[in-house]
């Protein structure tokens, strides 16, 4: 069992006051959290899906150095009754060691948060205890059946090359964006994955300051808005692939590899080698890194 | 200067925050301001006029800029009025459109690069006055609260009010007229916000001009003979902070809303998720053919967890600071039956006349 802080973000009418604000948090939430919780977290009609159960998850570092992974769903009619449903976030607020026994995965974490919070969308105090969260078996088996796109390999390759170099992503209509960003993660060193922010199923939002946002789609008309913030799109659900987008070159080797791992199965060999890499790494040594597993690998099935 | 010449020629410079951005953006990538204003202010080489308009949540802020530039447009009480960039008509757009439907305009957001902005220039036709170039934000009413609990939580608030040439702050009228404290604190907040943003002397008296407007009044119609009056009744502390701090401000009120009815909405109780499983673990039978991915793989996860006490988010504490939610009978919606503007566009001469 790993403790988190915790704290819910909502929208309700209380004596005090009205609308969206957190309502309720743990003790160890310091006001700074508090106040980056707020500007970050989705109000009112930031979820793509309209569906009584569409669900979000995002995962972000925060500025105190602590990480929050929040899982928003729908509580109702908002009660003003102004259209639209009230979107009701909890939150997890996890040091980086614990944080790590999740392996980094927001996905990971904001499962676990559901099951730990079950389906309580009523308050009865301000004054949260602290979270237990269960995690996962790290033992277990890796899996993938696929995230959706027109062309899973390619687009998982130019995603993983796209963070890698830093660059912002939206990255609209996969089918399974959960998977897909689990393999994203699973593609990087564990070193480099905390510093991911991610979002899954929230509407992209400049003031959020997510790198890689999963979404359904995004309206023609919002497309300038995001290549003004210098945020590129990959509509990954379009039936046209990935054209001859660069791959980054300083980590085409590390990529190509890893992809091409994936692309044979060889899901256990991506994650014990990356899983493995806790020093921090620039980018440019990646390439030397995935050439040295190829060819450890490629020893020890030889001797085998 | 917004657009910088010379090496950083490719810059556009936020009108709000002085942020340099790309050439090509939209949005300031810092507090989200439209940049479209910057170039087209450019053009006009005049100082724009930021007036803000403030107020708690729910108190009107969409609906009142909505009708106060719709007005403007069809060049009520003398004034003439262009909207500069299509940008500027969607908030009149979006408040007319939703009233002729009897519904009332979408709740805004907190995301700052969803709020509407209007940049309008505007003159007095018989006076023969200058143009003065307006922009008015349509800012998120929780995200001011969250700016006045903790300061810099939205640079782009603090920025707006430290920019402004003056202010309009709506104050729910039915609210305080009924008796409840919290508009009358939620507007002492606000002045003492704003107070603190121009950070004076004790000696010195803020010369912004502030609007405070007594919105909804149609609930308390005795508000409109005489909105100072009311104020001290019924909002005595922001009259205090007022007549303490402010040099400029006047009263007034007004309504939108000709009549209300009231219908009922059903099956308002809380839904838990139907993707969850039900309290005996086991999944949920399904009419669509295909579960969600979120659906699956909480299912799976579930099937591999190891057995959790039930700790949820209740506190171990009885003490309640939460209404509970309204049972489905008591869940009301108003219906703006028809519109009756009065005195939208009175505050608004007032500031034009004052800036």
């Amino acid at each position: 069992m790993i403790q988190a802080d915790q704290a819910i973000f909502t929208s309700i009418r209380t004596h005090t006051g009205e609308g969206y604000r957190i309502i309720a948090a743990s003790s160890g939430v310091t006001v700074d959290e508090r106040s980056e919780l707020t500007r970050r977290s989705p109000s009112h009609d930031s979820l793509c899906s309209s569906a009584d159960g569409a669900v979000a998850v995002i995962g972000y570092a925060l500025q105190s150095g602590r990480y929050c992974v929040s899982y928003s769903r729908y509580a109702g009619r908002e009660q003003t009754a102004r259209g639209g449903q009230r979107v009701y976030t909890h939150m997890a607020i996890l040091d980086d060691g614990r944080y790590r026994k999740f392996q980094y995965s927001p996905v990971a974490v904001g499962l676990s948060l559901a099951h730990a919070v079950g389906q309580t969308l009523t308050l009865k105090s301000e004054k949260l205890s602290v979270l237990e969260l269960t995690v996962g078996n790290p033992d277990a088996e890796p899996k993938c059946s696929g995230f959706g796109t027109a062309c899973d390999e390619e687009w998982l390759m130019r995603v993983v090359s796209a963070v890698l170099g830093g660059r912002q992503l939206v990255v609209a209509g996969a089918g399974s964006p959960l998977e897909m960003l689990e393999w994203v993660l699973r593609l990087l060193p564990l070193s480099m994955r905390a510093a991911l922010s991610s979002s899954i199923a929230a509407k992209w939002s400049a003031g959020r300051g997510i790198q890689l946002a999963f979404v359904d789609e995004v309206a023609r008309q919002k497309r300038p808005s995001l290549a003004g913030h210098g945020v590129e799109l990959f509509d990954v659900g379009s039936d046209v692939g990935p054209g001859e987008s660069d791959i980054d070159s300083r980590c085409a080797g590390y990529v190509r590899t890893l992809g091409r791992w994936w692309r044979e199965d060889r899901l256990s060999d991506i994650v014990a080698c990356t899983n493995k890499l806790t020093r921090q790494v620039d980018i440019v040594e990646l390439d030397d890194l995935a050439r040295g597993w190829s060819e450890k690998l490629q020893q020890v099935a030889e001797s085998s | 200067m917004t657009t910088m010449d010379g090496p950083l020629a490719s810059s556009t410079v936020c009108l709000i925050c002085g942020t340099a951005n790309s050439r090509d953006a939209v949005l300031c990538r810092d507090c989200s301001a439209p940049l479209a204003l910057v170039r087209e202010i450019a053009i006009q080489r005049r100082e724009p006029r930021l007036v803000s308009v403030v107020g708690e949540s729910n108190v009107g802020k969409t609906v009142y800029i909505g009708f106060l530039l719709d007005m403007l447009s069809q060049r009520a009480g003398d004034f003439e009025a262009i909207p500069k960039g299509a940008y500027s008509i969607d908030i009149q757009q979006a408040v007319i459109s939703h009233m002729s439907h009897r519904t009332f305009p979408p709740k805004t957001v907190m995301e700052a690069d969803q709020w509407y902005w209007a940049y309008y220039q505007v003159r007095r036709r018989a006076k023969g006055n200058d143009w003065v170039d307006l922009v008015m934000p349509d800012m998120a009413g929780e995200a001011l609260a969250a700016e006045m609990a903790s300061p810099k939580t939205f640079r782009v608030i603090s920025n707006l009010v430290t920019k402004s040439s003056g202010t309009l702050l709506l104050v729910d009228a039915g609210l305080a007229a009924n008796g409840s404290s919290r508009p009358d604190f939620f507007a002492l907040k606000m002045m003492s916000y704003i107070d603190s943003m121009n950070g004076l002397s004790q000696d010195q008296r803020i010369k912004t001009p502030v609007a405070v407007v007594l919105a909804k009044a149609d609930y308390c119609p005795e508000c409109f003979d005489d909105p100072e009056g009311f104020v001290e009744a019924n909002l005595n502390r922001l009259w205090n902070m007022c007549q303490s701090r402010f040099e400029n401000v006047e009263y007034f009120a007004c309504s939108v809303v000709g009549s209300l009815g009231y219908a009922t909405s059903k099956a308002q109780t809380l839904q838990p998720e139907r993707s969850v499983m039900t309290t005996d673990h086991q999944p949920v039978e399904h009419e669509q053919a295909a579960r969600s991915e979120w659906e699956r793989r909480f299912a799976a996860d579930a099937g591999g967890m190891e057995e959790i006490d039930d700790i949820s988010a209740d506190g171990q504490t009885a003490m309640p600071s939460a209404e509970s939610m309204p049972a489905e009978e008591d869940f009301v919606v108003p219906i703006p039956l028809h519109t009756a503007l009065r005195g939208v566009l009175e505050p608004f001469e007032w500031i034009i006349d004052q800036i």
